[in-house]
């Protein structure tokens, strides 16, 4: 198989480039391993208060449909149920599922988002644990609950809001709590590191934190960090809110039954156990991290970022690697949300087009269009994940603009590892 | 925290047995991977490589970053394949 | 019941077909077209294969085909996750799982 351009991911950057340079007359294949194209779009649902009353509802599955008619509008092959399992030098990919064998690109783009981090809890492999994101996709893509009683493990924008879906589909959820502190869970088993993370986000997070934190403290949630140090629970949508309560224990005999907390000191250390409280499933949420192996398969080099969740490719401003053709986009960069990383994908789609059909001057006006859209998307974006995430990217394109003078000192090609001191 | 816990699910690998590789050792996620099998697994370490890197991070007192520990290399497949689809059937 | 009544999920809404399938030997009913885990997670199975080694059982954790836990026998074909494989009329899915090449020889 050939194709002008390949893209790894049908989520809303791979799509969002797929239109882009069909519209261009390229023939772009878009490969999925999922069912449906959308990636974690078909999952998002939330509601964001900060935009006029017709347009505050995000349905994920919607704006999903809507790139993959104008995707297939404009000609691009989209391959559901195929997994890329390898990427050999020359720009070939390996497939296997739906369809299997070999495809040859010449240009290739890698919008593979995002992974869930894992939080253990003891008991935490009986069926009926499941992470946040399994939920969300039950419960509000598949519309299938992921238990009639459910505790929430783990807090943050993202549970606080699966935790809401939940409870809005008709799950009794008996309450969201800390992570079991410990050497696996560092900072997300702290309650004033949790409760500081939740409040600097809490200033620009969708809908619900904002809501039930301005309705406990009167419409004042500025100072929401030095007010929740006093609280160790509070209700969001009637679902208490542990911070100071963790689950330390699953059981069950062949799937959940059970949890057992116990409270937590300021240092964050366990205290005396409770009583059981019986569910019948878990979620749990440890935060997302950039989803890099193809691109680390593929040869590029991967750098560092604590502000950006984790290991990213290095990439330039129009999204290229230093692998000549590949390029990416999306959540494997660093997380986002998802106006953002269809911005990105736009980019990297004038960034390959400007590649192939060396577009000279038009190539460059497209890639300073898109970089201008980016930057607007990220000022509007409802969610940020990580705070320091302008510093991160600036640590990127400060590598790679060594590495562009400096060809013999700078950034070496190839999979290495490096850690950007920051 | 429990020594039993399991962290790597696919090879049920325990925060004990990792602790010990890391004390015999271990000092980067291959070390582990090859004392304990953890990461070995059909998930590649996808779920569990992070969490290999917080205890090695920790026990090597590398100032609480576990960013710094060098991961494991990734490999192919990427993905489990069927033996036939690698000999190009269908 | 865990399925969630009223209007159907997925991108295209209109109501899709009730099929039946067998999990382990037993029928049950799901709809075309949603996942195998969804559809046997709405029938209340939660146990989708076991442990290889240790036998205790496990079932969907990631929900995106990250994790492989989910992983099933799909009319003989093994190492199937079941949260990213739609469900048709008629499968004949297993727990029962066969080795798969590659993945432990690294
Ligand atoms: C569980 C979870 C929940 C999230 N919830 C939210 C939320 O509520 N709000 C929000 O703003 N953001 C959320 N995000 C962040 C999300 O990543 C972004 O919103 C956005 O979807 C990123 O887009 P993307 O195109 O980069 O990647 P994705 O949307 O993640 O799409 C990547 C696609 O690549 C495919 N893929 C990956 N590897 C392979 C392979 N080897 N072969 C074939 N296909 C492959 C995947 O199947 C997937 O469909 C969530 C992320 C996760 C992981
Ligand atoms: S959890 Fe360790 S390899 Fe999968
Ligand atoms: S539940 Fe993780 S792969 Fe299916």
């Amino acid at each position: 198989m050939k194709t002008d351009v390949a893209i790894v991911g049908a989520g809303p950057a791979g799509l969002s480039a797929a239109v882009f340079l069909a519209q261009k007359g390229l023939g772009v294949t878009v490969l999925d391993e999922y069912f449906i194209p959308g990636g974690r779009l078909l999952g998002q649902l939330f509601e964001n208060p900060q935009k006029p009353p017709g347009e505050r509802l995000w349905i994920g599955r919607d704006i999903a449909g809507k790139l993959k008619e104008e995707a297939c509008g404009s000609g691009v092959k989209i391959l559901t149920g195929t997994s890329v399992w390898n990427i050999a030098p020359g720009r070939r990919l390996y497939l296997s599922g739906a369809v299997s064998g070999e495809m040859e690109a010449g240009a290739l783009l890698l919008a593979t988002g995002a992974a869930e981090r894992a939080v253990p809890v003891p008991g935490w492999t009986l069926p009926g644990v499941m992470s946040v994101g399994a939920a969300q996709v039950f419960t509000n893509l598949h519309r299938v609950r992921p238990g009639k009683r459910v505790a929430v493990v783990g807090i943050d924008p993202l549970a606080i809001s699966v935790a809401g879906e939940l409870k809005k589909a008709g799950v009794e959820v008996v309450g969201i709590y800390l992570p079991p502190p410990g050497v696996l869970t560092g900072r997300l088993g702290m309650p004033p590191e949790v409760i500081g993370s939740l409040s600097r986000s809490a200033d620009m997070s969708p809908g619900a934190l904002l809501k039930a934190a301005a309705g406990i403290f009167g419409g004042r949630y500025r100072d929401l960090g030095a007010r929740l140090c006093g609280l160790s629970t509070m209700k969001i949508w009637g679902i208490p809110l542990h911070l100071r309560r963790a689950v330390v224990r699953i059981e069950g005999e062949d799937s959940v039954e059970r949890i057992v907390t116990a409270g937590v000191s300021h240092c964050g250390r366990q205290q005396e156990e409770c009583s059981a409280i019986d569910v019948d499933a878990v979620c749990i949420s440890g935060g997302l991290y950039p989803l890099a192996e193809l691109a680390s398969l593929a040869g590029c080099p991967l750098v560092d970022v604590p502000q950006l969740g984790g290991r990213v490719p290095l990439h330039g401003p129009a999204m290229e690697t230093p692998r000549a053709g590949v390029f990416v986009a999306g959540n494997i960069t660093g997380i986002e949300g998802a106006p953002v990383a269809m911005a990105q994908g736009t980019l990297a789609g004038a960034g390959i087009w400007s590649y192939l059909a060396k577009a000279g001057k038009a190539g460059e006006k497209e890639l300073e269009l898109a970089a201008s859209r980016l930057e607007r998307a990220r000022e509007e974006a409802p969610i940020k994940f990580f705070q320091e995430a302008p510093e991160g990217r600036k640590k990127i394109s400060l590598l790679w603009a060594g590495r562009k003078q400096n060809p013999e000192g700078g950034v070496p090609d190839g999979p290495q590892s490096y850690s950007v001191p920051l | 925290m429990d020594h039993n816990l399991i962290v790597c699910r696919c090879e049920e690998v325990t925060l004990g047995e990792i602790i010990q590789a890391v004390e015999e050792g271990a000092s980067t996620v291959s070390g582990v991977k090859k004392r304990t099998r953890a990461c070995m697994g059909m998930c590649q370490g996808r779920v569990c490589q992070p969490l290999i890197k917080a205890v090695l991070a920790q026990k090597m007192e590398s100032a609480g970053n576990e960013n710094e520990i060098a991961p494991s290399t990734v490999r192919p497949p990427a993905r489990s394949v069927l033996l036939g689809e690698i000999a190009g059937e269908n | 019941m865990l399925r969630i009544e009223g209007e159907c999920g997925q991108e295209d809404s209109r109501c899709r077909e009730e099929v039946e399938f067998v999990f382990d030997g037993r029928k049950f009913k799901g709809l075309a077209g949603e996942p195998i885990a969804a559809a046997l997670l709405a029938n209340g199975v939660r146990t989708l294969r076991r442990h290889e080694k240790s036998g205790r059982s496990r079932g969907i954790y990631c929900g995106i085909g990250h994790c492989y836990e989910c992983r099933v026998t799909v009319d003989g074909v093994p190492g199937v996750r079941a949260c990213i494989t739609p469900l048709r009329k008629d499968m004949v899915i297993s727990s029962g799982w066969e080795r798969v090449a590659g993945i432990h020889e690294n």
